[in-house]
């Protein structure tokens, strides 16, 4: 019998951001280890909001990261070829990945790293979260006396 | 959190490591499942 090795989950992301509509990425699950290691880029980068010539590295790290677990996305461009406008879909690779503003970028992961650890943030809002439950006296009535009744 | 997660799930933190990134997804469901200090009653957990 051959073996079977279970695939990664595969996230559809969606955006709520009107500059992004439209937009859909698809991208997979992956291990503890690079999921923190992708976060820890991400908030390496965020500590300075100018990027700086040292960021680079970051930001080639990270995006060969991603590019590991992005799958498809249906991102296009516009390219001249031959003098004519030419719409072309962009790769979802490292690459694809690098010719894009890295504020797009991050927002892509940041919907990526919500999908795979986050909880939708109305999840639980009602919740008593495991408070006890108010003590209520139930009404009862005393039954009947005869078996017949 | 590593520590945290190893001692929850009694592992190693390399075999965390290699564990789906999805369980943090349910780490968290569960948090919301724990009462907050502030809604902690008198003697709870003892």
């Amino acid at each position: 019998m051959s073996g079977y090795k279970r695939p990664k989950k595969i996230y559809r992301l969606v955006f709520a951001d009107p500059e992004m509509e439209g937009l859909e990425v698809r991208a997979r699950s992956t291990s503890m280890g690079d999921y923190q290691l992708i976060m820890r880029l991400m908030m390496k980068l965020r500590q300075n909001p100018e990027v700086v010539e040292e960021d680079l590295d970051t930001i080639d790290d990270m995006l060969g990261q991603f590019a590991k677990v992005l799958v498809s996305w249906n991102l296009e461009v516009d390219t001249e070829v031959n003098g004519r406008t030419v719409t072309q879909p962009v790769p979802a690779t490292k690459d694809g990945l690098l010719d894009q503003d890295i504020d797009f970028v991050m927002a892509i992961i940041d919907a990526w790293t919500d999908a795979v650890g986050g909880v939708d943030p109305e999840l639980g809002k009602d919740s008593t979260s495991g408070g006890s439950f108010p003590e209520v006296t139930i009404p009862m009535e005393l039954l009947s006396t005869s078996p017949g009744n | 959190m590593v520590i945290t997660l190893c001692r929850t799930f009694g592992c190693t933190p390399s075999q965390l490591e290699r564990e789906d990134a999805s369980i943090l997804r349910y780490v968290n469901i569960a948090r919301l499942g724990m009462p907050q200090p502030a809604e902690m009653e008198p003697g709870y957990g003892e």
